[in-house]
C-alpha cells in the first residue's frame, strides 16, 4: 500500500508533462524525433502552432464583437491567416516535409501580421508588436546556421522591407479610424508578450531537461562504470579462488599420493603374510586415501569449470570402443562397493567426433553419484548414437518410491545423501560435477523416473561423424 | 635386470616409487632434481627414466629436452609422470620426446606394463 501511494505521488507530475510531450510527438516524424536537436526544435514548431493560433484569434474576435469592424475581405484574409497555423500540424504529420513547412510558417506568420498592420492603421498599426514574435518563431523552429539562416533572414527583412518601402513610398493604407484600437493596441501587446513568454518558459524548461538528462547520464555512467569494476573484481574473486584451489589441491594430492602409495606398499607386502586383519585395516587407509584424493581432484575439476578454466578436446573414437573403454575404467570402484555394471552400447557405424575425456569424467561422477548411496545392484549402461549425439543412459538399481528425490539432485552438497550413506561419505558433488561436465562440451543430463522408480540418468553430448571433420578441416 | 632412474623431487614418493620397483625385480636409482638426473643418465646409463615433470628450477620437460639433445641419453625411454590427466600434459610429453605418461597416483602394474613395453622396444 505505502509503495503503492509512494508511486502514484511520485509520476503523477511529470505523467501530464508526458502526454502533453506525446501529444506534440504524434505530428512530429519519427526521423526528426530521433535527432535530439531537430526534435527539441519540432516540438517548438508544434506548441506554437497548437496553442499560438489560440492567442492569435484574440484580436479578429475583438475587432469582429467589440470594435464591430466591417466584415470585409480585409477582415476574413486576417482571420484566416491566423486559423491556417492550426492546419501546419496536420501537414506535418502527413507530408513529413518538416523543413519546408518551417519555412512556409514563417511566411504565413509574417504576412498575417504585416497583412492586420496594412488593413489596421499602417505604421501606426497596435498589430505592429507582433513582428517582434517573427526572428524568435523563425529561429526557435530553424537552426540559425548557414543557408538556412540565410533564407530566414531574407523572407523576414524582405518582406519587413516591403512593408516599410509601403511607408516611405507614401503608399494609401487604407483608411481606419484609429481612436477605435486603442484598448486592442494594449490587448494585443500584451498576448505579444505573453506568447514570447510562453516560448521563452518552454525553452528554459527544455534546457533544464537537458540538465537533467545530462546528469542522470552522468549517473548512469557512473553506475555503469561500477559495475564494471564490479564485475571485474568478482572475476578476479572467481579466478582467484580457482587459483587458490588449484595450488591448494597440488599441495594436498602429494600427501595424498604417499598415503596411497605407501598403503600400497603394505598390502603387497600383507600379501605375502596373509593377515587379514591387519590386511583389512590397510585397505581401508588405502580407500579412504583414494577417495580423499578424488574428492581433491573433483573440487579442483569444478573450481576449474566454475573459472572457465577447463577446455573442451575433440577427437575421433569409435562409440563402443569408448564407452566399453569408459565403463571397465570404473568397473574396479563399482565392483567394490557391491555394485555390478552392465554395458548395452549400440555401435555406430562410422567413428565419431567428440570430446571423450569429458564425456568419461560425466559418466564416471554419475556412476560415483549412484555407488555412494550403497544399496548394491547392476548399473546399466545404454549408449547410442542419436542424430548428431551421444545418447547415455545410466540406471541406478535402488527402488525408489519417492519422486521428490530427483529435486536438487545436482546441486552441490544438498542431494539425498540420507541414512543409507556409504561407506565413504555422501554424494558430495558427484553429481554437480557430472552435469558442469556435460554442460562444458554444450551437453546437458536430464532425470527421470522409470517404471519401477528407479532413477535413470539421460546424458546427452554432441559429437559428429568424424569424416565432417576432416572435411570440414580439409 | 632392468635399470631404472627415477628423477622425482619428493621424497616420500621416491623412496616408494624405487621400494616398489625394486620389489618387483628392478635394479632403481634415483635422482632429487633435473641436473642430477641429467649427470646420473650420462653416468649409470639407465635402460628408462621415469620423469616427474613438477620439479624444482629445472622442470622434469626441460630436463627430458636436454637428454633427448644428447647423442649419449637420446636413446633412453623417458616415461613423464604428472599430477593430472591434461590433455594438454599428454601432449606436451608427445611433443618433447617421452616415450609415455602416467598419472600419479601411479598404479603399479600400469607403470611396469609399460616399462616393460618401451625397455623391450629399445634392446
Amino acid at each position: 500500500m505505502t509503495y503503492i501511494q509512494h508511486q502514484s505521488g511520485e509520476i503523477e507530475k511529470p505523467a501530464i508533462k508526458f502526454n502533453l510531450s506525446a501529444f506534440l510527438d504524434y505530428f512530429i516524424p519519427p526521423e526528426v524525433q530521433v535527432q535530439p536537436d531537430a526534435h527539441r526544435r519540432a516540438r517548438m514548431f508544434m506548441l506554437s502552432h497548437a496553442f499560438g493560433p489560440l492567442l492569435g484569434n484574440v484580436i479578429p474576435l475583438y475587432l469582429h464583437f467589440i470594435v464591430k469592424i466591417q466584415m470585409d475581405y480585409r477582415f476574413w484574409i486576417f482571420l484566416i491567416s491566423v486559423m491556417v497555423f492550426w492546419v501546419y500540424p496536420f501537414a506535418l504529420r502527413v507530408t513529413k516535409r518538416y523543413q519546408i513547412l518551417a519555412f512556409i510558417s514563417v511566411q504565413n506568420l509574417i504576412f498575417c501580421i504585416l497583412w492586420a498592420c496594412y488593413s489596421y492603421g499602417g505604421i501606426y498599426s497596435p498589430f505592429l508588436s507582433w513582428a517582434l514574435i517573427i526572428p524568435l518563431l523563425a529561429f526557435f523552429y530553424l537552426p540559425a546556421t548557414g543557408t538556412i539562416r540565410n533564407i530566414l533572414l531574407i523572407q523576414i527583412f524582405g518582406s519587413v522591407g516591403v512593408f516599410g518601402a509601403l511607408v516611405v513610398g507614401g503608399f494609401t493604407f487604407p483608411a481606419v479610424d484609429l481612436s477605435q484600437f486603442q484598448l486592442i493596441g494594449i490587448i494585443s501587446t500584451l498576448s505579444a508578450s505573453i506568447y514570447v513568454v510562453m516560448m521563452a518558459l518552454y525553452f528554459a524548461n527544455v534546457f533544464r531537461e537537458q540538465g537533467e538528462f545530462q546528469r542522470e547520464l552522468g549517473s548512469l555512467m557512473a553506475t555503469a562504470d561500477n559495475m564494471i569494476n564490479l564485475t571485474a573484481a568478482a572475476q578476479q574473486a572467481t579466478t582467484a579462488k580457482a587459483d587458490f584451489i588449484t595450488s591448494m589441491s597440488h599441495e594436498l594430492r602429494t600427501p595424498l599420493n604417499a598415503v596411497i602409495g605407501y598403503s600400497q606398499l603394505l598390502l603387497e607386502d600383507v600379501d605375502e603374510k596373509a593377515d587379514a586383519v591387519f590386511a583389512r585395516d590397510v585397505e581401508r587407509i588405502h580407500g579412504a586415501g583414494t577417495y580423499l584424493l578424488r574428492l581433491v581432484d573433483d573440487v579442483l575439476d569444478f573450481s576449474k569449470l566454475e573459472a572457465g578454466k577447463m577446455l573442451s578436446h575433440a577427437s575421433a573414437g569409435s562409440l563402443s570402443e569408448m564407452v566399453g573403454k569408459i565403463a571397465s575404467d570404473i568397473t574396479e570402484h563399482v565392483t567394490s562397493n557391491t555394485y555390478t555394471l552392465e554395458c548395452d552400447i549400440k555401435p555406430s557405424n562410422a567413428p565419431l567426433n567428440a570430446d571423450w575425456q569429458t564425456l568419461k569424467k560425466a559418466i564416471h561422477h554419475l556412476i560415483y553419484g549412484i555407488v555412494a548411496d550403497g544399496a548394491g545392484g547392476a548399473i546399466r549402461i545404454q549408449a547410442r548414437e542419436n542424430q548428431g549425439n551421444i545418447a547415455v543412459r545410466i540406471t541406478d538399481p535402488k527402488i525408489r518410491d519417492n519422486e521428490t528425490q530427483l529435486a536438487g539432485l545436482f546441486d552441490v552438497f544438498s542431494n539425498d545423501s540420507d541414512a543409507s550413506a556409504t561407506k565413504y561419505g555422501s554424494v558430495g558433488i558427484a553429481f554437480a560435477l557430472s552435469l558442469k561436465f556435460a554442460h562444458l562440451v554444450g551437453g546437458k543430463i536430464i532425470v527421470e523416473t522409470d517404471i519401477k522408480g528407479r532413477r535413470v540418468f539421460a546424458l546427452t553430448i554432441p559429437a559428429n561423424a568424424a569424416g565432417d571433420a576432416a572435411q570440414a578441416a580439409a | 635386470m632392468i635399470n631404472v632412474l627415477i628423477v622425482e623431487d619428493n621424497e616420500l614418493n621416491r623412496d616408494m616409487l624405487q621400494r616398489r620397483l625394486q620389489r618387483r625385480g628392478y635394479s632403481v636409482v634415483s635422482a632429487v632434481d633435473g641436473p642430477q638426473g641429467i649427470e646420473m643418465a650420462l653416468s649409470g646409463a639407465p635402460d628408462i627414466i621415469l620423469m616427474d615433470v613438477a620439479l624444482g628450477d629445472m622442470d622434469g620437460w626441460e630436463a627430458t629436452r636436454i637428454l633427448k639433445s644428447n647423442e649419449k641419453t637420446r636413446h633412453m625411454p623417458v616415461i613423464a609422470l604428472t599430477a593430472h590427466a591434461l590433455e594438454s600434459d599428454r601432449q606436451k610429453s608427445v611433443e618433447i620426446g617421452c616415450a609415455d605418461f602416467e598419472t600419479k597416483p601411479i598404479s603399479l602394474d600400469a607403470l611396469i606394463i609399460k616399462i616393460e613395453k618401451h625397455v623391450n622396444r629399445t634392446v
